[in-house]
């Protein structure tokens, strides 16, 4: 009984060993390269799950009809983050440890905050464009490829005090981490160039529909100019605002650009000022108008900055791939050497700590049209 | 002194958002003893219907708000017969009809989710306009409408209540419901009418606050515990309680947010429910038992 049971085992073990050197065998011979990514294509924040994607199949599409990455097809691989932090780990240890991808991208404070430290655990690197400021410090494994509240906060304040020549400033903010970070920057900037924060106001994205006991604090603090910032909420406060007879200047950030926003807001939205990634879709240089054509080719749209960020994004990983090799040490290395890649989303750098500077234009919305109104200073 | 009269006019105004729902969850609880826990879900449901027949079908507006009443209707009475009776006929206890009703709940909101997406919608076609001045005090039309059709739903509810046969039943099984069924009221009659007038009276409200605020999938949870709470704070089976619970819920959770930060209101709710289990466990127009 020794024999016969020792034998069946040692058999089994003998098998499994093979087995697993069959499949190592196999996985080392790549039939296709991977990359992760972990984008909101539903939640609040969908409008950039879908600009987004549009611009990394667009750039995928490229890589492989110019041959592949050294003649082996290029693939992302998406997940839904759902616009949660909760989610995006799930998808991200997926990536990670089912796909083996060596990098992911993302967007939104929370869910880089959330998988970026499965990536440096993991050695993977994470490419985010959300807009927290410092969000790669202390991490050697992510990247930022956009610009960040610290380009746009000083840009509005000087905007605001320059320009409008307005002192008295409400905030009204979706309740995250990015919030706390972009109000601070406001707390510390704003009264430097001469002028007052009179009310700071907080809502949650998710869950609130009628905000107006936020704008009724608002109004009575009398402000000149009314910063707004969230997602899908957005529109709704403006709306709110003006029905109550809030007068202030209209204020906020690129997520004015959402499609629903002039649905929802409409007239109330007209002659509002907002900052925006210094990405002018109309501009005459080459790189901008070939890009621009194969959009339109492909999605009937004109490309938006955050689309062709993660364009430029792709481009980066696969070139990262290339020349260095397959796995996150290898695209880590060189993205740190990269230096002035000539992307659509402006020219990038990166700094050692993984960040990038960029720089942020104001823009403005005229007869229910968004228009550029000044460059960044 | 202006911005807590704005406060106590969107308390107000939020507060006659929750009354004819919370009637509505009191008659069905007071006479039939069910914890319909699913009354939200009616509400949910008459705010995308509408939502689907006034936008993307682009019917009339009074063309959808009648089919979403009968909708609504229908939705509440086959929430009865398909769940609640067939269970009771078995013997299950009031805690088996909460639980089967919170799972209804949670299985129609999510095929609604599923349905529509996640994210808010509006559905006001209107222009943007700034609302009516009262001295100060800004509401909107919508608003405004809020309160009349609330107030004319009530009053007709308290009406019917007070002067019908049907009401005069309604009254006697919510007091005893063994003894209404001696004296010859049909309890399954009354459990029909009931659980068609509770349901058909949150689509005012429901259609009223898509068109003022937008709809959202979390808006169906949120509006049964409200009701729920308005219920209990105002005394069950006084009608007129759960009004004014309704308005004091609604004014204190504005007037609260001057104070803290707007993700408490619920917290707020939930703070003045305990407060009357402690201090007055019979609601404010109930009695002694």
């Amino acid at each position: 009984m020794f024999g016969k049971t020792m034998r069946l085992a040692s058999i089994l073990v003998c098998a499994f060993f093979i087995a697993a050197a069959v499949y190592d065998l196999d996985a080392s011979a790549q039939q296709v390269y991977k990359l992760g990514a972990v984008l909101p294509f539903t939640g609040s924040a969908s409008f950039f799950g879908k600009n987004t994607r549009q611009g990394s199949d667009m750039a995928v599409g490229e890589v492989n009809a110019a041959g592949g990455i050294n003649g082996v097809k290029l693939e992302v691989v998406y997940e839904d983050s759902k616009t949660e932090p909760k989610e995006a780990v799930t998808a991200m240890n997926k990536l990670v440890s089912i796909d083996k991808v060596p990098a992911v991208m993302t967007i939104l404070t929370g869910v880089s905050r959330a998988i970026i430290p499965i990536g440096e655990k993991s050695k993977v690197v994470v490419m985010t464009s959300a807009m927290l400021p410092g969000i790669t410090e202390g991490y050697k494994y992510a990247f930022r490829n956009a610009t960040s509240y610290d380009n746009h906060v000083p840009a509005m304040v000087d905007f605001i005090t320059a320009d409008l020549k307005m002192k008295r400033l409400a905030i009204m903010m979706a309740q995250s981490e990015w919030a706390d970070r972009a109000l601070a920057l406001y707390k510390s900037l704003f009264p430097k160039k001469g002028g007052e924060i009179v009310s700071v106001e907080t809502f949650q994205e998710e869950a609130e529909t009628d905000f107006r006991t936020q704008l009724t604090k608002i109004k009575a603090s009398k402000p000149e100019a009314l910063f707004v910032e969230g997602f899908k909420a957005v529109p709704v406060i403006i709306k709110q605002a003006t029905e109550m007879g809030i007068k202030a200047q209209v204020l906020g950030s690129h997520t004015l650009e959402s499609p629903d926003v002039l649905k929802i807001a409409k007239t109330a939205v007209e002659g509002a000022y907002y900052t925006k990634t210094a990405f002018d879709p109309n501009s005459p240089d080459k790189i901008m108008q070939d890009y621009q054509k194969k959009y339109k080719e492909r999605y009937g749209e004109t490309s938006e900055v955050y689309a062709a960020t993660h364009y430029d994004q792709v481009k980066l990983l696969a070139l990262a791939i290339k020349n260095k090799g397959y796995s996150g040490d290898a695209v880590r290395e060189y993205l740190l050497t990269v230096k002035d890649f000539p992307g659509v989303s402006g020219v990038t750098t990166f700094l050692p700590n993984g960040d990038v500077n960029k720089i942020v234009d104001i823009w403005t919305i005229k007869d229910g049209k968004y228009n550029l109104y000044r460059l960044a200073k | 002194m202006e911005i807590l009269i704005q406060l106590i006019a969107n308390g107000f105004v939020a507060g006659w958002i929750y009354a004819p729902v919370a009637i509505g969850f009191g008659l069905i609880y007071s006479t039939t003893r069910d914890f319909h826990f699913a009354h939200g879900l009616v509400y949910i449901s008459a705010a995308y219907l509408f939502y689907a027949l006034y936008v993307p079908a682009n019917l009339s507006f009074l063309l959808s708000f009648v089919i979403t009443s009968v909708a609504a209707v229908v939705l509440g009475l086959g929430i009865d017969y398909v769940i609640y009776r067939p269970l009771k006929k078995q013997g299950a206890t009031p805690f088996i009809i909460l639980l089967s009703s919170i799972g209804v709940i949670i299985f129609l909101e999510n095929l609604i989710l599923l349905a529509f997406g996640p994210e808010r919608m509006a559905l006001s076609k209107a222009d943007i306009t700034e609302g009516y001045q009262f001295g100060g005090v800004y509401m909107t039309k919508m608003q405004l409408l809020i309160v009349a059709f609330s107030i004319l739903l009530c009053l007709a509810a308290w009406l019917l209540i007070k002067y019908t046969k049907t009401g005069r039943a309604i009254r006697a099984m919510s007091n005893d419901p063994e003894m209404a069924q001696i004296i010859g009221v049909s309890t399954n009659m009354i459990r029909a009418v009931v659980f068609s007038a509770g349901s058909a009276l949150v689509v005012v409200p429901a259609v009223l606050v898509g068109l003022d605020t937008g709809i959202s999938p979390q808006m169906g949870m949120t509006m049964t515990v409200m009701a729920a709470v308005a219920v209990f704070v105002g005394g069950v089976g006084h009608l007129i309680g759960a009004v004014f619970a309704s308005l004091m819920i609604g004014m204190i959770q504005n007037l609260g947010v001057f104070y803290v930060e707007a993700k408490w209101q619920d917290l707020i709710a939930f703070g003045i429910l305990l407060a009357f289990i402690i201090f007055r466990p019979m609601g404010l127009l109930g009695h002694r038992a």
